[in-house]
């Protein structure tokens, strides 16, 4: 009884951070009918808040509440697809890193280092530049870039587990690496896995706001990057129009909190003093 | 001989996630001023707990009723701040376990200044610093601390000066362990705690050790937990035996180790005399589960001598002139063993 | 943990292969256009490639250093940007090591104060909250950290400019100073621009590492000598400060090195709603511009300094733990 409540209480973040993520899905999902406008229709621009539009509009007069609402879109379909091509990545990565020791494993981990020295923003810049603006261009520079500090952890993990007494076993009873990577590894590192999948989630999400920010993302694309690019560029900002920037940068923080709330918001360490007690 | 230290009815209790842990149950025991008590015990039993809660240091447990009188103080009443005067300049800690003990970050020279500097200036974080410390020059506050480890043989074995410099890392388990002793023994404590002292050391380090406690444990006074029975008998007056988080008998040295009284001492006492090779009488079952107890008194499960209302009531302390036990098979003061 | 060896053989062999990877981000540098679908030319002209007669292109071509075999493209590369001809802006006239040079004391002006002060801020939370955790203390650290640390820097700065710059109107709102000014008074001023842009990466800064000296404190103070210190007679502030935070800062100057690029990219962003003029603002107008000689000499540049960020954080590393001199 008394463990189900600590569980309850302990996880009580994390659940928050799944109640919050849950509403964006459901924003994105239902935007064609929940959403009161197109926002993609002309009308008056600069139009300040009111009942039918709810956040006014912007300098073309498109409606900025709706527009909010599509753009949940792009940043979940952004942050999950780039997080998926960016864990898997690493993942493979570090699994091989970890099985391979020897010239692979340095080869893989000489990589690894240069890609996590290589500061990120500005090499996805120029990647972008090159390549043009498209979000799926904005995926896959992403999901390229941000695999290096899962295939690290992943390894770690890897050659801590190959050590240990069961995998030692199965390989002297035959098993093949294969068979090891999928039977014994995967399953011991996919709590981990998750939880660097979360984190990677969100980062993708503030990279592709900041790539859009910046000019690099698809103009007519609704997304909360380029909301906040044009409420910047057009008025928006030196005019004060705070309901124009406030809510997609509140929308940002608050998926990237609920993200990170889940990713380490679980585990609460038990009192490491707690120990001069109970061990024995 | 005055009393120096007195607890009464301590209780101490955690709360962990798995529940609440009652540590320590009643505790009643005295120290007297020069005199030596040992505590013995298996691991688990509540030692640990015992002196942490004589410092107030038994975070996050908490002390749930009792007292603890020192020279005549209530200890449980002091506040933060009185206490942390108390630690270290009244009543000293040797640590078990010397090679975590000692902070990896500091050599030896600056964490026995340090030391030093608490009894001089007190334990604040700007007045133990070497800018915010001006009571003498540092070379008399090296001096002393060359006096204290000449004292306790260091001088002889190693270079004093070179010792200084050194990382805790980088010294051997004997010489860290004294060097923990002259820690203690810097802030001229009225009232030292050794836990374990010997237990982490090989034999060579560990008759050293001895030898230094003997010469402690004349002058001053001193309790010392331990199941080394050699370590409790060349320096203990007393000693107190506790399991399952209580005292279950005391007495004089002497007396404890030639006739135990209670089930369990006799038992712990031949498991640790017996030489390699003998047959190990065995303490049967396992060690006692401190969050949840068994009814009556809490070793019976194990106990050879078990009767029926061993497992129902929880006996009494039965006391003799010097010496208590806590056992059915002594009601009220007959001697029927 | 591996046995350490010697402690110069240890900077020597950290210095060799951060000399690879300063090879690796060159050549990264000098394949990344050529790697692109495409002619290059083309790409970097656009639409206007296709009326321009073909030796003009060839001019361009060669301007760019982009005619010849590819090897000796690279070895002329290699050379020029060594020697600091890394090619001229479109964008200003004006060599792209120049713009750089100006631009890039801004950014440090920022970036290394934030570093420093951040780290300084999250050690002294960290340290409170781990050591009341739980409390009041401990929680309101926490959550406040927390959504700092999710919000993106750059909507942050525009809301903190909106709001002190705009409404209430107590700081600047933007750029590094306001004028015809010298000497001290120059100085004043700078610092009075700053406040807002520095406060703001301070704090992210510290939101970062926040967690990471809170759980490491949380971790160290079941150390024995954690406990020990207590024992001695020393305060709760000098056990928490000397003996706990000196024994969790290792993990702090680890992350402080992963974040580093995290960070930067945090000043760039929040330069450009500041119109701070660093890295950030030359890269945005850059951008618009397409004026690829300044975006390549920007991100080699940053690389150099995110790999020297890196260096010395692995020898303060290798001088706080006195287990591994």
């Amino acid at each position: 009884m008394s463990r189900l409540r600590h569980i309850l209480t302990n996880n009580k973040a994390r659940n928050a951070g799944v109640a919050i993520l849950l509403l964006f899905a459901l924003c994105a999902t239902l935007a064609p009918w929940i959403a009161p406008h197109d926002p993609w229709e002309f009308g008056p621009a600069f139009l300040h808040p009111s009942t039918t539009n709810l956040l006014g509009t912007n300098d073309v007069g498109q409606d900025i509440f709706s527009e909010l609402l599509y753009g949940t879109r792009n940043s979940l379909l952004v942050g999950f697809a780039a997080a998926f091509i960016a864990v898997s990545l690493g993942t493979v990565v570090g699994l091989v890193a970890g099985f391979r020791k020897g010239v692979l494993d340095d080869l893989l981990m000489g990589v690894t280092d240069v890609f996590l020295v290589v500061p990120m923003l500005p090499l996805a810049i120029l990647v972008s530049v090159y390549l043009g603006p498209s979000i799926w261009n904005l995926i896959l520079v992403v999901g390229l870039l941000w695999w290096p500090s899962t295939a690290r952890v992943i390894r770690s993990q890897v050659l801590s587990i190959r050590e240990s007494g069961y995998v030692e076993s199965a390989r002297a009873l035959g098993a093949g690496d294969l068979w090891l990577m999928w039977r014994h590894v995967l399953p011991n590192v996919l709590p981990l896995l998750m939880a660097k999948f979360v984190l990677t989630v969100a980062m993708a999400m503030l990279m592709d706001a900041s790539l859009s920010f910046l000019g690099l993302g698809d103009p007519i694309a609704k997304s909360w990057g380029m909301m906040l690019r044009y409420a910047f560029m057009r008025g928006g900002f030196v005019g004060g129009m705070w309901w124009w920037y406030v809510p997609p940068g509140l929308a940002i923080g608050l998926c990237i909190l609920s993200l990170t709330l889940i990713s380490f918001g679980i585990e609460e360490k038990s009192d490491p003093r707690l120990k001069r007690v109970l061990e024995r | 001989m005055s009393e120096l230290l007195r607890v009464a009815n301590l209780s101490v209790v955690f709360d962990t996630p798995a529940g609440l842990v009652h540590a320590n149950r009643g505790i009643n025991l005295t120290v007297n001023e020069k005199e030596t008590l040992g505590i013995m015990g298996e691991s688990g039993c509540g030692k640990t707990v015992l002196f942490l809660s004589l410092l107030r240091l038994q975070q996050p447990g908490r002390i749930a009723s009792g007292s603890i009188a020192f020279d005549g103080r209530q200890l449980t009443g002091l506040t933060a701040s009185e206490m942390q005067q108390v630690r270290g300049r009244q009543i000293a800690l040797v640590p078990q376990d010397h090679s975590t003990a000692l902070d990896p970050a500091f050599t030896v020279g600056q964490q026995l200044d340090e030391a030093l500097m608490i009894r001089e200036n007190g334990g604040g974080l700007w007045k133990t610093s070497l800018m915010g410390c001006r009571a003498r020059d540092r070379s008399a506050r090296l001096d002393e601390i060359r006096a204290v480890l000449s004292e306790l043989a260091l001088g002889e074995l190693v270079d004093t000066g070179r010792l200084l410099a050194r990382y805790p890392h980088q010294l051997s388990g004997g010489i860290r362990q004294r060097v923990l002793i002259a820690m203690a023994l810097l802030g001229h404590p009225r009232m030292l705690i050794a836990d374990e002292p010997t237990t982490a050391l090989d034999r060579a380090s560990r008759a050293q050790t001895l030898a230094v406690l003997n010469a402690l444990c004349r002058r001053m006074t001193m309790l010392i937990i331990s199941h080394d029975l050699e370590a409790i008998r060349t320096t203990c007056d007393r000693v107190a035996v506790m399991y399952g988080g209580r005292i279950i008998e005391t007495g004089p040295m002497l007396s404890v180790f030639n006739k135990p009284r209670h089930p369990y001492t006799r038992l712990f006492l031949s498991c640790q005399k017996l030489s390699r090779g003998d047959d190990l009488p065995e303490i049967i079952g396992d060690v006692l589960n401190l969050m949840d107890f068994p009814p009556g008194c809490s070793f019976h499960p194990r106990c050879p001598q078990a009767m029926p209302v061993c497992s129902l009531v929880e006996p009494a302390e039965v006391h003799f002139d010097d010496a208590m036990v806590a056992c059915h098979l002594y009601g009220s003061g007959e001697n029927t063993c | 943990m591996e046995r350490h060896q010697h402690p110069a053989a240890e900077v020597a062999s950290k210095a060799v292969r951060y000399l690879i990877v300063f090879f690796i981000i060159m050549s990264l540098n000098f394949l990344l256009p050529r790697l692109m679908p495409g002619d290059p030319v083309m790409n970097i002209l656009g639409e206007e490639a296709s009326y321009a007669p073909p030796e003009v292109l060839e001019e361009l071509k060669a301007d760019w250093g982009l005619d010849g075999p590819l090897y000796v493209q690279y070895f002329r590369y290699f050379g020029n940007y060594l020697t600091g001809d890394w090619g001229h802006s479109f964008l200003c006239m004006r060599p792209v090591a120049d713009a750089i040079g100006l631009h890039l004391r801004w950014t440090l002006a920022l970036f290394l104060p934030a570093i420093i002060l951040g780290a300084l801020l999250a050690t002294v939370a960290g340290a409170l909250a781990a050591w009341y955790r739980k409390s009041k203390l401990d929680i309101g650290f926490s959550a406040a950290f927390l959504s700092f640390y999710s919000m993106p820097h750059y909507w942050l700065a525009m809301v903190l400019l909106f709001v002190f710059g705009f409404l209430l109107g107590w700081f600047p709102l933007g750029k590094v100073t306001t004028g015809d000014t010298s000497g001290l008074a120059y100085v004043a001023d700078v610092g009075w621009h700053m406040v807002l842009p520095l406060g703001l990466l301070t704090v992210s800064k510290a939101a970062y590492d926040f967690l990471v000296v809170r759980n490491s404190v949380i971790s160290i103070y079941g150390e024995d000598y954690v406990l020990m210190a207590q024992a001695k007679g020393l305060s709760q502030m000098a056990v928490l400060f000397r003996h706990t935070v000196r024994n969790a800062l290792a993990p702090l100057i680890t992350v402080t090195a992963i974040q580093f690029g995290v960070i930067l990219s945090g000043t760039l962003m929040v330069e450009i709603v500041f119109s701070w003029p660093g890295m950030g603002t030359l890269i945005y107008e850059a951008i618009g511009a397409r004026d690829y000689p300044v975006l390549q000499g920007a991100f080699f540049i940053i690389a150099v300094c995110m790999l020297a960020a890196n260096f010395i954080a692995d020898m303060v590393y290798v001088w706080l733990d006195p287990r591994m001199r």
